[in-house]
């Protein structure tokens, strides 16, 4: 991992345009809802369940119908679906000996952290994307832990968002060319982050972003759910027991990744896939593309329901018709946006 | 979303992934009814910004701690 960094540094490093020993704190965007565990050397005992790893669905739905529908919804916010809780309670059933052998969980951020430092820290907001947060008591779940019969030892410390989350080691500081004992002073879920830097932080303001998955982000001030757990919702970056500042998040997995393997099979670029859409007029010559496949869906109830090219008529539609479905010129999100045929 | 009583008149986005694609910004405004802004932005610009905030907190609290 501190390989991969090197990378990165390097490559900004080359433009020359500051000192990196000026740089004074480091900040992390890490991808939602995924489970590293370690032992107490700090030694990962198996691979990342990244988040669109759809293993621990039916985990858990047990789960949410053992803590009860309505508690799971009202505090927790969620059902606690295929998130990271589910992950760990799947591990400690089908990998019993790696779940004994766990010091702790962590999200992928806390872990980035973790290289950089030797410190294992968490958040509350990255316990709430994991399903670990209880909102109205405003601490770790006992619904959660209880259920799952996990021991809170496994939960790293939790720290504010915006505070130190531990030193960079002198070691990892000389590799990358950085000064030793700079802090971590900031980690948080990606599109929490990609909210913060399009300053999106009040009740109403929403971002979205569309790369492996497409996702709306909307910040909500009251304890948010969903009884369908179709949209979900987490602690934002500036969320606080006074003042509650919810992310409500939008998630269709297959967005980008399927944009990619569109280009991979037809053998061409981004570029050409662009212009060839922009000749097609939109409603993509009745092609529909549906970007799914890509993990367990959770606008539809945590269901694996695959791509699917709907409505291929061999003597109109050509690569063009593809990548102008795939754009979203007849692509399955309209259908869920009735606006689209007004 | 709207189901549950969230209207946006407006979302915020960074010129980064797909939405590099203009075919791809606009085909999204038609699905979703909302104006777009996008900004020259991605999520490094997020971790750049969320680490300068909580330096500014971290040296405040160690300032208040020295005094």
């Amino acid at each position: 991992m501190v390989a991969e960094y090197q990378r990165g540094d390097k490559k900004v490093n080359a433009t020359g345009k500051f000192d990196p020993q000026n740089i004074a704190a480091i900040g992390i965007a890490y991808q939602m809802h995924g489970l590293v565990l370690v032992d107490k050397q700090q030694k990962v005992l198996r691979d990342s369940i990244i988040w669109c790893d759809s293993r621990a669905v039916e985990t858990g739905n047990a789960a949410f119908r053992k803590i009860g529908e309505q508690r799971s919804l009202s505090v927790l916010l969620n059902s606690p679906g295929n998130f990271t809780a589910s992950k760990l309670a799947w591990v400690k059933e089908n990998e019993p000996r790696i779940f004994e052998s766990s010091y702790k969980m962590m999200l992928p951020g806390d872990f980035a952290a973790m290289k950089l430092t030797g410190e294992i820290t968490t958040t509350s907001s990255a316990l709430s994307e994991g399903i670990f947060w209880d909102f109205k008591e405003d601490e770790l779940s006992k619904d959660v832990m209880s259920c799952f019969g996990f021991d809170e030892k496994i939960i790293p410390e939790i720290k504010p968002l915006f505070s130190s989350h531990g030193s960079l080691s002198a070691k990892v500081a000389k590799e990358l060319s950085l000064k030793p004992g700079i802090p971590v002073s900031y980690k948080a879920g990606d599109q929490l982050n990609n909210a913060l830097s399009l300053n999106v932080f009040h009740p109403g303001e929403v971002a979205a972003t569309a790369g492996t998955s497409g996702v709306i982000y909307a910040v909500a001030d009251n304890l948010f759910f969903d009884k369908l757990s179709r949209v979900n919702a987490f602690a934002h970056v500036n969320h606080n027991k006074n003042e509650r500042r919810i992310g409500v998040l939008l998630c269709i997995n297959g967005t980008g990744i399927m944009n990619r393997w569109i280009k991979d099979l037809s053998a061409t670029n981004y570029n050409e896939m662009n212009k060839q859409a922009s000749q097609i007029k939109p409603g993509s010559d009745g092609l529909f593309v549906l970007p799914f496949g890509n993990g367990a869906e959770r606008i539809f109830e945590n269901k694996i329901v695959g791509a699917h090219l709907l409505n291929i008529d061999l003597n109109k539609h050509s690569k063009g018709s593809c990548f102008s479905g795939h754009t979203g010129r007849n692509c399955f999100f309209i259908p869920l946006w009735p606006g689209y045929y007004a | 979303m709207r189901e549950n009583g969230v209207l946006p008149s407006v979302i915020r986005v960074g010129r980064a992934n797909m939405f590099l694609s203009d075919l791809f910004a606009e085909a999204f405004v038609d699905a979703t009814n909302v104006p777009v802004e996008l900004y020259e932005n991605d999520g490094s610009v997020g971790a750049a910004l969320g680490q300068a905030s909580a330096r500014v907190f971290l040296l405040r609290q160690k300032k208040h701690s020295v005094i």
